[in-house]
């Protein structure tokens, strides 16, 4: 890579001048020996260089759970596929993108007046990914340098401005190329395989978001998430607090939440989990969806976060290839563990030639295929049974095989969507014979409301007619969502007791699954248990 | 610092009580309010009662926890001026619920507490970091790094200087 990088002092003055040339155009170039009083002028000018960002590996190891932001082994890697402009004023002259080796070229013709300058976006063209700032008007991340029209080489580098103890802010420019760089490997991965028409996707980052709910617009986002109501994904910025932008295990898990939502399905309620949480199965497939698919992108087994305790830059994490030793991470495995689910799916791709259960090795292709296939389309949920059924209909794919890994972590032989072959999955749907309908759901409080015990299904087949689903508890919160044509069709929780009611239109004998959830919060059995009923006109 | 509910009798009080302590403020998100992805955390929900100078921290505990540490720190000029990490090597069983009283000095304009919870959560090392603000902003402290330029593309975009800029 013939990237030459120069010294960062002065970088706080240079951004300073950049912006303001930037800003007002025209500006004034007196000093320059390429121009005259009157603007540019001339031929077209082919420029071309190499854009870069600095990459720090987040780093942990399971063993002796220390590790940190590597940044003695930061490197720098091409920005591929980026938007390159050549900007004069606040015109853009030409503009391009970046190859696989973050290469560029440009012709333009540099006429009247107004600054010259090169700039490189956080911006992929295909697929449509950009990160912006959601503190500052949505403006997309960028970083460049003024040029003149003599110039025809201008190598461009986001450093990551840590100075040893902190960042130096003038200097933190890496942070939106490595969120880019990191979503382009996880969406060319699927690319590479299959033909792929990934819609837009926004990203939102700032030095300023914190692991604080309030307004998206100051910095307070929550925390690093995929948005369902926005489609948008948002991570966090905050030096001294928590920062995710070198964590790609996180950068690569919301992206593939941003997959599910638009190219698959996603039923999962959200909310807070983690492992050894006894989930409910739609969410414990999504989360741990999630963190295969960033073990089996990026690729590397080991899910690292960084944050900060006080002063020190930390991490944690864990290992898609084994359970730490000699206490479990995943105590209570099956279809309700997201990290049952995490190991699973990361060893239905793995070579797994050291784990005697583990004799499938599947590649990315065919598990794109059954999640924009039978996993979006299922009649079911989106749980760990929709996505091994629709898995074994794939060609070359052996039952066999694959429910010997699924016997390794506590999951039946699966034959269904609905989870048949494991007692356990099988035991969330409750099959609604006819219309009208009513009966107790076995709730139990004391756990969030996306855990399995405050989760029940139920199996209705459509009349053709309007069909009118209740929930019921007179002093205890709960809510009702209904299911049918894959997709989520209404959804009711709108007061603490009493009715929850969604009405639909339904087709003739078509499924539809009601989830009836909780949200009491002491422990034990609801007293007396909440109620369902389903009518049709 | 007066810490309400030090580390080891916290820890203590929550393995004799398998519900020490259930809070009656606990948020009841709905999946529509929630239905956001949130990376994996630390079961313990993190609350704080802010004043000026002080911060009553409430912690509760979503599943059993052990080797758990707590570190109060302040960053934008904050200094915190009780015990950096009031809780340390404690254990707590789930619904466990601790409060802790941290005061600070707070920075000009606004600043933010930060409150890092690590711990084993049922086997898994695991951690959770929530910040909480302080103040208002200075004048200064609302620009923001940068300027926004929009081009004659309409899009609004943030430049930073490449650091091989000459």
């Amino acid at each position: 890579m013939d990237v030459t990088r120069s010294s960062t002092r002065g970088l706080a003055r240079r951004a300073l001048a950049l912006a303001f040339t930037l800003a007002l155009a025209p500006a004034c170039f007196g000093d320059d020996d390429d121009e005259d009083d009157g603007g540019w002028t001339g031929d077209p000018v082919t420029l071309s260089g190499t854009v870069t960002y600095d990459f720090v590996p987040a780093v942990y190891s399971p063993s002796t759970r220390r590790g940190t932001l590597d940044f003695a082994n930061a490197s720098a890697r091409p920005l591929r596929n980026a938007v390159v402009q050549v900007r004069q004023g606040t015109r853009v002259l030409a503009d391009g993108t970046t190859n696989e080796q973050g290469r560029y070229t440009l012709t333009y013709r540099p006429s009247g007046t107004g600054t010259l300058s090169v700039v490189a976006l956080a911006k992929t063209a295909t697929p449509p990914i950009q990160v912006e700032d959601n503190t500052a008007n949505n403006a997309i991340w960028g970083g460049g340098d003024n040029i003149t029209p003599s110039v025809t080489t201008k190598n461009l580098h986001a450093a990551h401005g840590w100075s040893g103890s902190g960042y130096t802010a003038s200097q933190r420019a890496a942070a939106p190329f490595a969120i880019l760089d990191t979503m382009y490997t996880a969406a060319r991965a699927f690319m590479d395989v299959r033909p792929v028409d990934f819609p837009q996707l926004k990203v939102n980052w700032s030095p300023k978001n914190v692991p604080q709910s309030g307004n998206k617009a100051v910095g307070q986002i929550g925390t690093s998430h995929y948005s369902f109501s926005e489609n948008e994904i948002y991570v966090l910025g905050r030096e001294g607090v928590d920062t995710d932008e070198f964590d790609a295990h996180v950068i690569v898990h919301e992206w593939g939440h941003f997959f599910e939502a638009n190219l698959s399905r996603a039923d999962s309620p959200g909310g807070p989990h983690s492992s050894g949480d006894i989930l409910d199965p739609r969410i414990a497939f999504g989360e741990g969806y999630g963190n295969a698919l960033a073990s089996i992108i990026l690729p590397e087994p080991i899910y690292v976060d960084s944050l900060w305790s006080g002063s020190s830059l930390v991490t944690f994490g864990f290992d898609a290839e084994s359970e730490p030793t000699p206490t479990t991470d995943d105590p209570s495995r099956g279809a309700f563990s997201e990290m049952s689910v995490f190991r699973l799916l990361y060893d239905l791709h793995d070579s797994g030639t050291n784990e005697p259960f583990d004799r499938v090795s599947y590649d990315i292709g065919i598990l794109y295929d059954v999640l924009v296939g039978p996993q979006k389309s299922t009649p079911a949920v989106t749980t760990i049974g929709s996505f091994i059924n629709g898995l074994k209909a794939q060609p070359g794919v052996n039952a066999a095989d694959v429910d010997a890994l699924l016997a390794f972590y506590n999951i039946g032989s699966i034959t269904s969507d609905w989870g048949d072959g494991d007692a356990q999955l099988r035991g969330m749907y409750t099959n609604v014979t006819s219309t009208p309908y009513a009966a107790s759901v076995p709730l139990r409080g004391g756990n969030d409301f996306n855990k399995r015990e405050q989760n029940q299904y139920f199996v209705f087949t459509g009349t053709g007619r309007t069909m009118t689903i209740t929930a019921t508890h007179m002093k205890e919160d709960v809510g009702v969502q209904v299911y049918g044509e894959g997709r989520l069709l209404a959804y009711s929780d709108a007061s603490y007791a009493g009715d929850e009611r969604v009405t639909i239109t339904t087709r003739a004998d078509a499924p539809y699954v009601a989830v009836v959830f909780g949200f009491k919060e002491t422990i034990g059995a609801y007293s007396p248990l909440p109620t369902l009923s389903i009518t049709s006109e | 610092m007066n810490i309400k509910a030090i580390a080891a009798l916290s820890g203590l009080l929550a393995l004799t009580a398998p519900v020490a302590c259930t809070s009656q403020s606990k948020s009841n998100a709905t999946p529509t309010d929630s239905a956001d992805t949130q990376k994996t955390a630390a079961p313990v929900k993190v609350d704080a009662r802010v004043g000026e100078d002080q911060a009553r921290v409430t912690l509760r505990f979503d599943a059993p926890a052990t080797e758990v540490q707590v570190s109060i720190s302040g960053v934008d000029g904050l200094e915190v001026k009780s015990a950096a990490t009031p809780v340390a090597g404690a254990s707590f069983v789930q619904d466990a619920v601790s409060e802790l009283d941290v005061s600070f000095t707070p920075g000009e304009g606004q600043s933010l507490l930060v409150v890092t919870v690590t711990g084993i959560f049922r086997g898994t090392h695991l951690s959770k970091v929530s910040s909480f603000t302080i103040g208002t902003p200075t004048a200064e402290q609302q620009k923001t790094l940068g300027t926004v330029v929009t081009g004659d593309d309409g899009q609004p975009i943030k430049v930073l200087p490449s650091s091989n800029a000459e």
